[in-house]
Formats: C-alpha cells, structure tokens, sequence
C-alpha cells in the first residue's frame, strides 16, 4: 500500500519568547491509504494538536512531514487550502457549526471554495444529511439542533467535497451510546470504501473500532499497535469480531 | 463562489443585523445625498442665474468702467466706484460707432425715500435714457416712457415699474401724479409691463428716470454706472465690441499698449464668466458634502473591523475547510462594498427626492429653476459609494484573510 503520511520525529511547541510550551517531543511513524487509525491519549497530550498539524491547520516546530511524498513544509499557503479543499475532511472537537447559517448552508460550505455548481452543492449536501438521518431538519440553524444532530452536520460537512481522508477529533464525545455507535458505523463504512480515517479519542472501546491504535503520552508515542479485537459497529450494537 | 453569489450571501448577512447595517450605512447615506443635492440644487440655481441673463438676449453688449481680466469680474462689479465712464461717452458711441450699435442705454442708480401723498417707500431708482425700452425688450403699460428730450435736459419725469405704481397708489391712477424722490419732485408719465420675478430681482419694483435729472438733482455725479447696447444681429457681437474699444480709448486718451480703463463684455462672455464662477461654487460645496462621505467610510470601517472581530470563528472555519487568504478578503470587500452601495442608493433616491422638492418648490414661487438631476452626479454617486467601500472595507477584509486558522478556531 501507498503511504499516505510520513511523520519523522515530529515536534511542536507554543510559546513566545518568554515562555515557550512543549506539547510534541517527537513523533515518527506513517499512515498508509486507506487505514483507520485511533489517536489517543490523555486530555491535553496533543491529539488534537497533532491532527491539526496533520490536517494542514498548523505548523510543526521541528521535524519532517510527508503528505503523499511531498514536503508539507515547502507548500505555501493557497496549495495547502487547496489540499484541505480536495483532500481532507474534518469533524472538529467543537462541531465549529455557523450559527446563523442553516443546517443545509453548513454542510455546503466547503464547496463553495471548490469549482462546484451550485445545484451540485445543494444536492450533494442534501444527500448526506439524509445518510445520517438529518434530510428533515435541512432548514434549521445549529442552535436549534441537539447535541447528536450537530455533530451528524459537522460528520455531512466533513464528507460532502468527498476527501481521501476524514479527520473526526472526539466525533462521539457529546453523544449518548447509540448515536455514537451511529457515527462510528458512518466512519466504518467510508473505510471500506477506501477512505483512509484518522480518529482522535480518549476512549478505549471508541478507539477499538479502529484497526489500529497510537497512543501518545507526555509527548511521546507510547504504543503503536493495531487492534486486537475490532469492534464493529451495526444498527444494533457493537460486535466484537 | 461567483460574485453573484457572494453578493447575495453578503445581502442576507446584511438583512439578518438589519439594523446595524443602517446605521453603518449612515454616513454614506448622508454624505451621498449632500452631494446630490447640492449638484442638483447648484446647477438648479445656476440655471435660474443663467436663465437670467440669457433672457436679456444674445446681442447684447455691455460696458462697464474700470478694466478686467477677460472672465473675471470688473472692479465695477465688485462694488467699487470707478468714474471714467461718461455720459457723452454714450453719446458719441450711438453717434459714431459701428452701424450695427442699434441703441445705447446708460444707467445710474441710486436708493431713496420715495414718497407719493401719504404713501413713502425706501426704493432703488434707475437713471437711464429714453431708449431704455428699446435694449431691455420692456414695454410701457399705461402713459409712455420719458423722451430723449426729457433726458437730455433732466427733465422731472418718472417711469414707474408695475409694482412700484402699485405700492405708491394702490388702484389709483398714477399718471399725471406727483412723487417725491428725495426732495425732488417727478411727475408720473408711465407705468411699465407687469415683467414678473426674473432671477433673484423682482423687475416689478423699479423706478425710472432720466439719467441726467438723477445725476444732476439726486446724486451729484457726472459719470454712469454702466452701459448696455444692442446690436443689430448677434453676428455683429465682436465688430460691435470692437468699435466701443475704438471710440472709447480714443476718448479717454488711452495711448497704444496701455490698458483700457474700462471693459466691454457680450452676454455670452458674461454667461461664460458667471458659468466659471458659479462651477467653481458648486465644486467647493460638493467638496463640503464630500467630508460626510469621507466620515461615513471611516464608519463603516470600524463596523468591519469590530464584524472581523465578531466572525473570527466563522473566517477560522472557512480557511480551515478550504478557504483561500483571497477568497476571505474578497468575501469581506464584497461585504463592505454591498453596505456602501447601498447606502449610496439610498443616499441617491433621497437626494433626488429632496431636489424634487426644492426646484417644485422655486418653481411654485415664479423663478425660473431648472430641476436637474444628471446622470453623472448619480454615476458619482454609486461611484463613490463603492469605492468608499473598497478602500475602507480593505483594511478589515486583509485583517481577516491574514487570521490564523487554528487560532481562530479556538477563539471563544
Ligand atoms: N495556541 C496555544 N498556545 C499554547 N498552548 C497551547 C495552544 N494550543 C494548545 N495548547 C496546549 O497544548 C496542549 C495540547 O492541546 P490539545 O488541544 O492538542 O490537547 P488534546 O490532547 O486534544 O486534549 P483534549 O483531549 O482535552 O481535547 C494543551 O495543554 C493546550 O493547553
Ligand atoms: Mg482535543
């Protein structure tokens, strides 16, 4: 298989001149395509930080990424929106829905940065709500929604430009047990239709419906493992295979 | 995402802080209207100057004493008294300058207490001479104007304009009557046409006299204020124009290379001056008015700046999906240009309705106002309200391209 990214001793660090934070001391490893891999870690070991450096969002301190074998580094500003607008999807810890824009309006947003016509847009986005079960609520704006619909939204958002790989940061942390079996069957089926995904959770069981699992601690890797017992989720339940 | 659509998103954003985006709009409705109203409201009363002027007629030559640049005022006009221009300067004019010269009128004008019986005014009366009627195109109602014989040797008669007559006897007959002007008493011969208001004079309140008798009995001088003659045909203007220099210099011994002491202008000359002048007017005013909008785009500014502020969410989550630095700034530039725009439409609608008013307005009183709202001070209009737009919306559309993506999603 194809590697998708090389991360070779990867560091980050926040800070100014005074005071400067290490969250990252060094990170090496790769992600194939199509692979679905678990981040996890304590609160605040930089799994979210992390994926945003993977994402393209934020920069690293030190050390080398390779995104499909080029240097993320020596891309500048407008190939890597390009990128996010092609080849990446994200469901964001935070929903980051537009409050005053509809459900329908949300999920459309990342298209209106790609060349797509606008009935296009309307019926892609107007399809994945229905996929995850929100085709009734295309009107309503974010604050009118629950907890388990917002973050269906950010799931069709992430979906809609239909990206290689899909990032979900705690994608099931504000749900109740079945709606999160929901989403994680959603990230199941993409992978096996070839979409590589990258989740990031605190969870041991949500983590295990991955096929693999890194986990950091205090900066560091502290294991690298794929998952022994895979948990797959289905309308019912959780099965362990 | 076309213009098209970036526009129509930039409208509903404006109409859900519907009330925000008024009072953003504010200044720039404010400064557009001004503009056009005093554009409007300009040519509106340079129309009623203008219309003035040119309704004394195209073949009309005027002199006047003292010199002046070629368009700009004589010192004559600007109230200070030159003595150079005579009487028999006239005279040998009509004598013997160019044949096309129909007839010369000469003018000197003073301000007293007229009385008739019981009745006193405070008016302008007008020495002139009996071709007065001839060069301004005016007609006698009742009686006849004073005679070349009456002027010449100062005779004691007065010609009254309609109003006047009015004034002084009411519904009686005023000819044949005595009134005083000063100390000195004139007998009634004529009283003129009902002309109407024409410009900002009304013609109605004049009082005529033989220009000797006001120079000799009411204000002791010996020379005349000004001159008007009439040419046979406007193609004549120049020679005419010509001719007067000839005879005058002459007669003031003006030695070749010297300046006249005196200047001589057509109507279309003096149209030309007054236009220059009253352009100039409207140019300061629009200057004036402009400040507002100037005010209006620095308001519109601070109302981005805190909008970019408010939106870092939304700017962190558009670039985070895909969103190029360009497609933030040119978001946020269409923004503020729809705002401006608007408010200059507004601006613009409001102005011209005002215009409206204010020429309907003159109108209805009598004076000759012409209502014009042109085309270009409505381009200049948009025009500046867009780019009022442009310029002040690029300061917080570049603050909001520049936002950094992750920063601005953690943003509270
Ligand atoms: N801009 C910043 N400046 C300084 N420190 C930062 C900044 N952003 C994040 N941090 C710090 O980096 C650390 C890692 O943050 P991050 O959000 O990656 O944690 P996390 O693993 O996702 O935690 P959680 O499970 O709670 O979401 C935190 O201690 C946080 O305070
Ligand atoms: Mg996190």
């Amino acid at each position: 298989m194809s590697k998708l990214i090389e991360v070779k001793d990867l560091k980050k660090e926040y800070g100014n001149d005074e005071v400067i934070t290490k969250i990252l001391h060094g990170l090496t490893f790769d992600i194939d395509k199509g692979e679905f891999v678990s981040i996890m870690g304590p609160s605040g070991s930089g799994k979210s930080t992390l994926m945003h450096i993977l994402g393209f969002l934020d920069t690293l301190s030190e050390g080398q990424f390779l995104f499909e074998g080029r240097d993320v580094s020596k891309l500048e500003d407008d190939e890597l929106a390009d990128m996010r607008s092609s080849k990446i999807g994200f469901v964001f810890q935070a929903f980051n829905l537009l409050n005053r824009s509809t459900t329908l309006e949300n999920v459309m947003l990342p298209l209106l940065y790609t060349d797509t016509p606008k009935k296009e847009r309307v019926k892609r986005a107007t399809d994945l709500l229905n996929q995850v079960g929100l085709g009734h609520r295309l009107d309503y704006t974010p604050n009118k929604l629950s907890g388990g619909e917002k973050q269906r939204v950010a799931i069709a958002r992430a979906l809609v430009n239909d990206p290689d790989i899909i990032f979900a940061d705690e994608p099931t942390g504000n749900l109740d047990s079945k709606s999160g079996l929901q989403v994680m069957k959603i990230l199941q089926d993409l992978n096996e239709k070839g979409h590589s995904i990258i989740l990031v959770t605190h969870e041991k069981y949500t983590a295990e419906h991955a096929k693999r699992i890194i986990m950091l601690k205090d900066g560091l890797i502290e294991y690298d493992q794929p998952v022994e017992h895979r948990q797959i989720a289905d309308e019912n339940g959780t099965l362990i295979k | 995402m076309n213009i098209v659509e970036s526009v129509s998103t930039s409208l509903q954003t404006i109409l859900r802080t519907k009330a925000r985006s008024f009072l953003t709009m504010l200044g720039i409705v404010i400064g557009v209207m001004s503009v056009i109203i005093v554009l409007s409201v300009g040519a509106g009363a340079q129309s009623l100057i203008i219309n003035q002027v040119k309704s004394l007629g195209s073949n009309l030559v005027g002199v006047l004493p003292g010199n002046s640049e070629d368009d700009g005022p004589p010192a004559s006009a600007m109230g200070i008294v030159v003595t150079t221009l005579k009487y028999s300067d006239g005279q040998a004019i009509e004598k013997n300058g160019c044949k096309c010269i129909e007839n010369v009128a000469m003018y000197v004008t003073g301000n007293d207490t007229v009385t008739a019986g019981d009745s006193n005014i405070t008016g302008t009366y007008t020495g002139t001479t009996a071709n007065y009627i001839n060069v301004e195109d005016a007609n006698v109602e009742f009686g006849h104007f004073f005679s070349e014989d009456e002027e010449k040797t100062a005779g004691r008669v007065a010609v009254l304009g309609f109003g006047s007559k009015d004034k002084l006897f009411g519904d009686e007959d005023a000819l044949g009557k005595r009134i005083r002007i000063g100390s000195v008493n004139f007998t009634v011969v004529g009283v003129m046409e009902e002309r109407g208001v024409s410009g900002f004079q009304n013609q109605d309140d004049q009082l005529f006299i033989p220009i000797t008798a006001a120079q000799k009995l009411l204000l002791g001088i010996d020379y005349v204020n000004y001159m008007r003659m009439k040419v046979d045909t406007a193609l004549n203007v120049e020679q005419a124009i010509d001719s007067v220099k000839d005879i005058l210099r002459d007669r003031h011994n003006i030695a070749t290379g010297e300046a006249d002491d005196f200047s001589v202008r057509s109507t279309a000359q003096g149209l030309d001056a007054l236009t220059s002048i009253t352009d100039a007017l409207k140019f300061f005013l629009v200057a004036i008015a402009s400040l507002a909008l100037v005010v209006g785009g620095f308001g519109i500014m601070n109302i981005m700046l805190a909008t970019v502020q408010e939106r870092t969410q939304e700017i962190g989550l558009r670039k985070a999906i895909g969103a190029k630095s360009n497609q933030i700034t040119f978001q946020f530039l269409i923004e503020s240009v729809v705002i401006t725009f608007l408010g200059g439409a507004i601006g613009i609608i409001l102005g011209a309705l005002i215009s409206v008013i204010v020429a309907k307005f003159a109108q209805s009183l009598g004076y000759s106002w012409d209502l014009v709202i042109s085309l270009n001070s409505i381009l200049l209009g948009a025009g500046v309200s867009i780019g009022i737009g442009l310029i002040f919306g690029i300061i917080p559309a570049r603050r909001a391209s520049k936002l950094n993506a992750i920063e601005a999603l953690r943003y509270e």
